[in-house]
């Protein structure tokens, strides 16, 4: 499995009471799949991505991504594995605002030290796919809340991840967007062999992809009849 | 291209301007005050050095009521208008450990008659004896004519320029260097025998403002002392057989026009230390304020891949790129302002002042650099350090 994880709990305490964003989550996802996951707000989807991802501790349980506890690694280690493994699609526009398009796009290479011609025109490619290419020297301000979107998009799949986590991608986009967008995600995976998982409200988009869980007050379940 | 820490540092600086501004005015200001102080330090030293090696004189005799001599030469108040007859010049030199005596007349030209200039100091030496401006004029010229004389290096005349004492002419034969002793670098230089005529012949004029130096008068009496000799010993000696007359150790005097100047650089100094700790309290606030405004920024980096080190390197690049900036900065702008207006600083602050060598500069320059590097460290440690340790996901989720 590329993507495993066990008992994966996380308790949020606050003042008074305790929230388990998470609970008892076991998933494993082999290479190459392509997931969904759909809930309610506040369900616990967001949450889980991240402990996936390494963004957040676990309190209990494991990830294994390659059969390797991400949580045993040093942070060096785990922010390597992060840049070459994963790539991440936020809810919100990501870009760095004091950054062009080009730059944010070649941030997840600059940061693995290696920013070359064959970067660049990584880049470029990719954003000719998202079809914004001639908007390369622009910085974030000067885009459109969609147009950062799909940078971003763009962005996530620059150091080939094996493994990209999409938290909401096409929320706030048109429905021409979103069908964009959604190809792009079947066609990496697909060409690229890239495994997703996305998490989404929409119960069209999660149609479309190979498997479908559902979270409910931080619990993970699979759904076979799905719409 | 590169897409570093410096990288990303450099753009965040260009593109947060007002943030930019506040903390490089910040820093520019403490590093100028700090520059300036230490430069005028510096400057005050090395010039009251210069003017006592250039007086060459271990003692200084005046009249017991006049005013201390050596701070008025060095830091160019009004000279004296007590004299004292010459026929002290032979008594002294005959007092054991004394090698040599020179007579010496300080004047400021006034602003009543018609003069060339007021505020000229006229100093007046005797060619036989004189052991300190002699020497450089003879080097320099061989001797004066008549109605020549040597100006300091504060006034911009050429040689053949002819100033006007008291409505005659005198031809600048050629220029002292500079000492930054106000007496001689706002001085013109004559014989003394010249200036005596030049005092007759004001009281002959009714046009002309009276010098009321008369002949046989001088203003002090150099004394070089013989190797080996103590100064104070000698000046004990003099002001035992001659009560009626002051004798000054330069060494000891220049120790207390020191004192006296460190007083008043020590509120400079304060002003310094002052600007130095705003700097640093207003640093560290503004980089917590951007740090907290970028929380999801810092989030969006980690999940690309960056290390908490990198975080915590580009908050302290941000803050090393800004104090070199405004060190840089405010260390140009104070070596303009003490260059620039080195006459204010002379006539105002009456400081002695002589800008020290390149070397010095860019000595102090490099240790207000390490200063200016070492405070911002001291005001971005905390919110580089915070910015480091924020979990991803919470960065990344702040501000929903």
């Amino acid at each position: 499995m590329l993507i495993e994880t066990q008992n994966l709990t996380k308790v949020y305490r606050l003042k008074e009471y305790e929230v388990e964003a998470v609970r008892d989550v076991n998933l494993a996802v082999a290479e190459g799949e392509f997931i969904s996951i759909v809930g309610h707000s506040g369900s616990g989807k967001t949450t889980l991505l991240s402990l996936i991802g390494g963004l957040t501790k676990p309190t209990y349980g494991r990830v294994l991504i390659d059969g390797i506890d991400i949580w045993s690694l040093s942070d060096e280690e785990l922010s390597r594995m992060r840049n070459r493994k994963i790539g991440f699609m936020f809810q919100f526009s990501s870009l760095i605002p004091t950054l062009t398009v080009r730059d944010n796009m070649l941030l997840p290479a600059a940061l693995s030290g290696k920013v070359g011609s064959a970067e660049m025109k990584r880049a470029r490619e990719l954003l000719e796919l998202v079809g914004l290419a001639d908007k390369i020297n622009a910085y974030p301000t000067q885009l459109s809340g969609g147009q950062q979107r799909r940078v971003a998009i763009a962005r996530a799949f620059m150091n080939s991840p094996k493994i990209i986590l999409a938290d909401e991608p096409t929320g706030d986009l048109d429905e021409k967007s979103e069908m964009h967008v959604m190809k792009l995600l079947k066609a990496m995976n697909e060409v690229e062999g890239t495994t997703i998982i996305l998490v989404t409200h929409s119960r069209e988009l999660a149609a479309q992809t190979q498997r479908r869980l559902v979270m409910k007050n931080g619990r993970l379940f699979e759904k076979k009849n799905f719409l | 291209m590169k897409i570093d820490i410096i990288y990303l540092a450099l753009q965040n600086i260009k593109k947060r301007k007002f943030r930019t501004i506040g903390v490089v005015i910040a820093i520019a200001i403490a590093s100028a005050t700090l520059f300036s102080s230490i430069i005028l330090m510096k400057s005050m030293s090395s010039s009251l050095e210069l003017g006592i090696a250039q007086l060459g004189a271990d003692i200084m005799v005046v009249p017991r009521e006049a005013e201390e001599p050596l701070s008025a030469i060095l830091l160019g108040s009004a000279p004296s208008k007590h004299y004292l007859s010459r026929k002290y010049e032979e008594r002294i030199a005959g007092i054991e450990g004394v090698e040599k005596v020179a007579p010496l007349v300080f004047l400021e030209t006034s602003e009543q008659g018609c003069c060339f200039k007021p505020g000229i100091f006229i100093i007046g030496f005797d060619p036989e004896k004189d052991f300190i401006v002699k020497p450089w004029v003879e080097k320099q010229l061989g001797s004066l004519a008549a109605f020549e004389t040597i100006a300091g290096s504060g006034y911009d005349w050429m040689p053949g320029f002819k100033v006007y004492l008291y409505g005659f002419p005198f031809t600048i034969a050629a220029k002292m260097p500079s000492t930054g002793v106000a007496y001689f670098d706002k001085g013109i230089f004559m014989p003394l025998d010249r200036l005596y005529w030049l005092a007759k012949r004001s009281r002959e004029y009714e046009d002309i403002a009276d010098l009321t130096l008369r002949s046989g008068q001088v203003s002090a009496i150099m004394i070089q002392v013989a190797p080996g000799e103590e100064a104070e010993r000698i000046a004990k000696a003099i002001e035992f057989y001659f009560p009626e007359l002051k004798a000054v150790v330069a060494q000891k005097a220049l120790g207390n026009v020191k004192k006296q100047m460190l007083m008043l650089l020590r509120s400079l100094f304060a002003l310094s230390a002052f600007t130095w700790l705003t700097a640093v309290i207003l640093v560290s606030v503004i980089l917590s304020m951007s740090v907290n405004e970028r929380r999801r920024e810092f989030g969006i980096l980690r999940a690309l891949g960056a290390t908490k080190r990198f975080i915590f390197g580009e908050v302290i690049a941000e803050a090393y790129i800004l104090a070199t900036l405004g060190s840089v900065l405010g260390m140009l702008a104070g070596y303009a302002f003490l260059t620039g207006f080195q006459d204010f600083v002379i006539n105002y602050l009456n400081m002695p002042y002589l800008i020290p060598n390149k070397f010095y500069v860019a000595l102090i320059s490099l240790v207000i650099i390490d200063v200016s590097l070492l405070l911002s460290t001291v005001a971005s440690f905390y919110p580089a350090y915070r910015s480091a340790e924020l979990e991803p996901y919470e960065a990344i989720r702040s501000g929903e």
